[in-house]
């Protein structure tokens, strides 16, 4: 695994406005390129906070986020054209099928022509949606739908890819085929960047993990140390319960 | 540009499988279109109030009434040739079901009692001077003519009707009342001429001219002369009065501000052809609308955000697919206006002026305060219930403001400049402009000006809104 850094965040803090708490305290890690890197934590933790300021999308209080050796403050915009974000809704156009939103995000990356039609085919076949692809996305069921939401992130193969609970509410077959398909990206140099419930996926998947609660990262390492390092725990997820406690949240 | 392109063709893949807002932008207005145009056609055709004219044909108010009624474009005259009371009540049915209007009924004796008051009027002027005028204001011995009235006539065409007799009234009285006079005054004039001739008579008239042999003689023949006159009529020849309704004055009607003083009268076509589209236009607010916030909910526009295009070009593209839809919109109005009403429904066909450059730059004009319209609303409602229900409000109520439902000149003062501030008022006066007086740029450059401000102030509204929530 390539050790160059691709996305350092440094003491980062976010305060919503109208709200009382801060969403992020002064968060601080790095991830590595190449890297499958999770980022855990229950709800209202901060991580799609993490993941859209990453991003470019939301501007922050203090500190400093680099990804690919831009500062986000700084250019937001010229990070997109290397990242990729699979978002936790179906991020889609209803009235459109999914070929033709495949087609028209292809475009929006400034892919065009030939090479357009190569990649979505590409992307319907690693996801196994060919049969599907004329169907609009309204007509879709939830598993189909999933997997068009993560191909349409990745129709520009982007260096750094942002998926944020992609497997939610789907099913094991097409789940198994996510992964195999993260695999395969992981395997070609991409950085994979993961938040899920799913402590199981998390422990499988990454190499790397950070658990984050309340706006601060409260564990940080592989999955085996953080089991090592947590007695008692024989999984990532009974360290997650640990280190998270097990009060519901919002 | 590529880009643009690939936006170009998602808006339209979005609109073109959105069937209810494609039946909702062409469908209704123009069912709208032909539904008003039509009936306000046959209100001004044919509605002409339509009477029903009772009495016998040999009266002469009847005839000068039927005459009178019929060189009005206002009124359409059924006429019945009886007298009979059993068809009088049943032409009352008439009005009662309201397939006529209003019903005159000339009495059989009218023609008589009239003539026979103004010879009574005739005789009180020379013998009775000082009562004529309190016999003048009695309402004894008038011809009355009874006019029935469905109730539910307009108060307009009530009154219309009603001043429309006065007027025959005056000049069927005048002509009466002249002849009368004038018959009077011959034999008045014959019998004073007899009484002075007489009083000749009477008197000694004899000349004695000294030493002149025929005295006798002449003094016979002059007696025999006066003798004479005194028996014969002179038969005084009066003159006709040469009087006839409307050979003095004259009415001239003209339209205002009109330098040229040209009569010009605008068809129905003209008016509402401009007036439903830009009513039309102006309901592109709920898809565009709609599909802003659908991006915005469904996650598509969270996306699009991370993506190398920028908003600008995002916007551009929704701009130009539905400058699209309104200029298509436009061009089926016009259709509408110069082939469907024609031939369907036998309405004379939109006129447009010669000015076709200011009247494609109007549409366009139009067009792009439309699109404002609809950018501002999507960009600021924070759901589709939101936004439909306070687009479909405002566009009702900019089209009331703006003339669509019914004109402007109609509205009380304080209304019509209320009326002002309605883009689709600016749009419908510069169609009115090109359409029916055939003016040019000139004449419309301040309401396109207002037009294209209105698109830029809701883009600049809309932007701010942009950036406030991202």
């Amino acid at each position: 695994m390539n050790q160059n850094t691709i996305i350092t965040i440094e003491n980062l803090k976010k305060k919503y406005k109208g709200s009382d708490e801060e969403a992020l305290k002064g968060v601080s890690f790095s991830v590595f390129e190449g890297e499958n890197f999770g980022l855990l934590g229950p709800n209202s933790a901060g991580k799609t906070t993490l993941i859209t300021i990453i991003c470019g999308l939301l501007k922050f209080d203090t500190g400093r986020v680099i990804v690919n050796g831009v500062d986000v403050n700084k250019a937001p915009k010229q990070i997109r054209s290397f990242i990729g974000l699979v978002p936790q809704e179906i991020s889609l156009y209803p009235n459109l099928t999914i070929r033709e939103n495949l087609t028209f995000f292809g475009r929006m990356h400034g892919i065009f022509g030939k090479i357009l039609t190569e990649k979505v085919n590409y992307c319907l076949n690693v996801v196994k949606l060919e049969q599907h692809q004329s169907k609009l996305i309204s007509k879709c069921s939830g598993g189909i739908k999933r997997r068009a939401n993560l191909v349409a992130g990745l129709i520009n193969d982007p260096q750094l890819i942002f998926l944020d609970e992609p497997t939610l509410g789907v099913d094991e077959q097409s789940r198994n085929l996510i992964f195999e398909f993260l695999e395969q990206l992981n395997q070609k140099g991409a950085t994979i960047v993961y938040t899920t419930h799913y402590m199981k996926e998390a422990e499988n998947l990454c190499k790397r993990v950070v658990i984050i609660d309340t706006g601060i990262i409260i564990a940080s390492g592989t999955p085996e140390e953080l089991i090592k390092n947590n007695a008692g725990c024989n999984d990532l997820g009974q360290v997650f319960l640990k280190l998270t406690g097990k009060e519901l949240r919002e | 540009m590529k880009k643009l392109t690939g936006v170009i063709i998602k808006e339209f893949l979005v609109l073109y499988r959105d069937i209810p807002a494609l039946v909702f932008l062409f469908i209704m207005p123009a069912v709208l279109l032909i539904v008003i145009s039509v009936t306000e056609d046959k209100i001004t055709r044919q509605g002409k109030v339509s009477l029903l004219l009772i009495g016998s044909d040999s009266s002469e108010i009847k005839k000068d009434i039927e005459m009178g009624l019929q060189k009005s474009d206002f009124f359409t005259v059924m006429n019945i040739n009886s007298t009979d009371q059993s068809i009088i009540e049943s032409a009352k049915q008439s009005i009662v079901t309201g397939k006529y209007q209003a019903e005159i009924i000339i009495p059989p004796d009218a023609s008589k009692t009239m003539s026979l008051r103004a010879e009574n009027l005739v005789s009180l002027s020379s013998k009775d001077p000082d009562n004529l005028k309190d016999s003048l204001n009695s309402r004894n011995g008038l011809a009355v003519i009874t006019v029935i009235f469905d109730p539910a006539i307009k108060d307009s065409e009530k009154y219309s009707l009603i001043n429309a007799l006065k007027g025959i009234f005056t000049g069927t009285e005048l002509k009466v009342m002249m002849d009368k006079y004038f018959a009077s005054l011959g034999q008045d004039l014959n019998q004073q001429f007899k009484t002075k001739v007489n009083s000749l008579k009477k008197k000694d008239i004899s000349i004695n001219i000294p030493d002149m042999p025929v005295n006798e003689e002449l003094n016979n023949q002059v007696r025999k002369s006066i003798d004479k006159l005194s028996t014969e009529d002179i038969n005084l020849k009066i003159p006709k009065f040469p009087w006839q309704a409307q050979s003095l004055l004259q009415i001239s009607p003209l339209y205002a501000n009109n330098p040229r003083n040209e009569v010009i009268k605008p068809t129905i076509s003209q008016i509402c052809v401009p007036a439903f589209t830009l009513f039309a236009m102006f309901f592109i607010v709920m898809p565009l609308a709609g599909s802003i916030i659908t991006e915005r909910k469904e996650g598509a526009f969270h996306r699009l955000r991370t993506l190398p295009v920028s908003y600008f070009t995002i916007l551009l593209g929704k701009i130009f697919v539905y400058m699209a839809i309104c200029i298509l919109q436009f061009l089926f109005m016009i259709a509408i206006g110069l082939y469907i009403l024609p031939r369907f429904f036998d309405m004379p066909a939109l006129v447009m002026g010669s000015h076709y450059t200011a009247i494609i730059v109007t549409a366009i004009m139009s067009s792009l305060a439309a699109i404002g319209f609809g950018l501002l609303v999507g960009s600021w409602a924070s759901s589709q219930a939101q936004a439909s229900t306070f687009g479909s409000m405002m566009i009702v109520i900019l089209s009331i403001l703006g003339g669509v439902f019914f004109p402007v000149y109609l509205m009380p003062a304080s209304i019509k400049t209320v009326s002002i501030i309605s883009p689709i008022r600016w749009g419908i006066d510069s169609f009115i402009d090109l359409f029916v007086r055939n003016e040019g740029f000139y004449s419309i450059f301040l309401n396109l000006a207002k037009l294209f401000s209105f698109f830029i102030l809701s883009v600049t509204l809309s932007l701010i809104s942009y950036f406030r929530r991202n």
